[in-house]
């Protein structure tokens, strides 16, 4: 087991954004672009290097083409915004500006899933993994805890590829102790019966499986390109269980299943997340996980019928 | 000088209409009305595409104009003749401007992204003091795009005085002709009140296009040029007739192109 140690740990976002100041003090390349949201570890950066920072106001369109024309002429671009606004109302651009023309730019969609619940079904992002999932060159990440969200945040800032990063925000329970990036962490021995989660829901599934023993636990934190090496692992698994705060329909699960079938590994795959439906409600983000059944308690549940 | 940018324009447009008859396929209309703009840029010294370090950039934000571009990076020994006769093969040149071919700086085919990736590069320009020029040729239909409205906003707001827009304002969209629409009542008045470099000149007028392209490289502001132009200009029986937007000549009709653009 992980250490779970809430007093050494920050704030998702500080510990991913953080890094990215640090780096803007060496590299007078590094640009960071938002769709006027604030961040607090980035109010520095704003104030004290106004030249690596704009704010292109509330236009997404604009803000990824702006991107995609700095990083065509030699500079390292972070974008950042709430995850639904800096994903679909510029999708046309992603898929043309940064991808088609494979441009280093990292796109930070903060308040993955139902994290900004009281804003209602605009600011969900239950969707966003399928869509991004949808473009050949981007690759997506998902961290779960502020260790891991810190080791992506150096991952982009070291490669030269378009990414698209599933931030949380707020203080999250630690999970890893890495010293590096990783794509995947083992986090409960594989058994015959093993559950993939990704992002901020594996710590809910740590949760719902602390009494259960015969139960195996992967954090995918790299979704596309999906790590490999996750399948030779579970060759010896006969029940896959795929939890994520996410839509059914192409999110981790539908990733594994796409992966899984080209290469015949041979297993029973069970998805848990959200329903293929609009969640048209408010209420706060526990109260839509249970009314999704993914909070812990209906995970337990879900996980002993299955196993 | 006009008199030599004259006779390329002529070549230019001959040579696309000799490949479009071959390959029966292309957007004559829309090209022709734009050839005399690329002309200007290419061969009137406005565009300085050929310094080794900082080189202007330009965009085609009207892709479908795509193969008067690629006739002229012919002419100038940027691809091969062979590249250029590959247009309309399987596997060849498109329909749209395409970043693998050489001298092509943007992949364009999806209208009102480019003045937005002009803004980008006219940042990163200024940023690396280096003051290189970001231009783009857009349609005006293109500027229905509600982008391109977010993007002249931003560059007015950070002082983007490198980016030079050009608008081939040909007045005839995919379906419709536009002469009266609210996008072009406008964009004068807001470019102007906005503090732009704003000139509406005859896009087949080379002493204008020169003159004031040439002002635009130097003004201490972001310019924003609506050339009014014709809609598959130098043929006479193409121009101003909507049906030109795609359409492919008859041999017949060829020639009579043939012996007015000769």
């Amino acid at each position: 087991m992980s250490v779970l140690d809430l007093n050494q740990n920050k704030d998702m976002r500080d510990a991913f954004f953080d890094e990215i100041y640090f780096e803007s003090i060496n590299n007078p390349n590094l640009i960071v672009i938002t769709n006027d949201m604030d961040i607090f570890s980035l109010r520095k950066l704003k104030e004290q290097r106004p030249n690596q920072f704009i704010n292109v106001g509330v236009a997404e369109q604009n803000m990824i083409n702006i991107a995609s024309g700095l990083a065509s002429s030699g500079m390292k671009v972070i974008i950042y915004g709430i995850a639904p606004f800096v994903v679909f109302r510029c999708y046309e651009q992603i898929k043309f500006n940064i991808c088609s023309m494979n441009l280093p730019v990292s796109i930070v969609g903060i308040g993955p899933g139902v994290s900004f619940a009281f804003d209602g079904p605009t600011h969900h992002a239950i969707q966003d993994i399928s869509v991004m999932n949808a473009l050949p060159e981007m690759n997506i990440l998902n961290p779960s805890d502020s260790n891991s969200a810190k080791h992506c945040s150096n991952l982009i800032l070291n490669t030269e590829n378009p990414f698209y990063v599933r931030l949380d925000k707020g203080v999250h329970p630690q999970i890893h102790n890495f010293d590096k990036f990783e794509s995947y962490k083992i986090i409960k021995p594989i058994q015959k019966t093993t559950i993939l989660s990704t992002g901020t829901m594996v710590s809910n599934v740590m949760k719902a499986t602390k009494n259960i023993m015969n139960i195996g636990l992967i954090d995918i934190i790299k979704l596309k390109p999906f790590p490999l090496d996750v399948l030779n692992i579970l060759e010896n698994t006969e029940n896959v269980i795929v939890i994520e705060e996410h839509s059914k329909s192409g999110g981790l699960g539908s990733i594994f299943n796409d992966i899984a079938a080209d290469k015949n590994l041979s297993v029973k795959l069970n998805l848990i997340g959200f329903e293929n439906k609009q969640l048209l409600k408010y209420g706060s983000r526990d109260w839509f996980h249970k009314e999704a059944k993914i909070d812990f308690k209906s995970l337990t549940e879900k996980i002993l019928r299955i196993i | 000088m006009e008199d030599k940018l004259k006779k390329i324009s002529n070549n230019v447009r001959l040579r696309v209409l000799e490949i479009v008859a071959e390959k029966n396929v292309g957007h004559i209309g829309g090209t022709f009305s734009c050839v005399d703009l690329l002309v200007t840029l290419y061969y009137g010294g406005i565009l300085n595409y050929n310094d080794k370090n900082f080189p202007d950039r330009f965009i085609l934000s009207k892709g479908h104009a795509c193969l008067a571009l690629y006739v002229i990076l012919e002419d100038l020994g940027i691809i091969s003749k062979k590249i250029l006769n590959s247009y309309g093969d399987d596997g060849g040149l498109g329909g749209q401007v395409d970043i693998n071919i050489n001298g092509v700086d943007w992949n364009t085919g999806s209208l009102g992204h480019a003045l937005g990736v002009c803004a980008g590069i006219a940042h990163a320009s200024l940023m690396q003091g280096k003051n290189y020029k970001a231009i783009t040729i857009l349609g005006d239909a293109e500027c229905d795009e509600g982008s391109i409205w977010e993007s002249i906003m931003h560059i007015t707001d950070y002082k983007l005085n490198n980016v030079i827009a050009i608008v081939d304002r040909n007045r005839l969209s995919v379906t419709d002709v536009i002469t009266d629409n609210a996008v072009f009542k406008l964009l004068p008045v807001a470019l102007k009140h906005l503090g732009w470099f704003y000139k509406e000149i005859d896009g087949h007028s080379f002493q204008e296009c020169l003159a004031v392209l040439n002002e635009a490289k130097i003004s201490n502001k972001p310019s924003f040029i609506i050339a009014n132009t014709i809609k598959g200009k130098g043929v006479s029986y193409m121009e101003n007739e909507l049906k030109w937007h795609h359409s492919v000549p008859t041999k017949e009709q060829l020639n009579i192109a043939y012996r007015e653009l000769k």
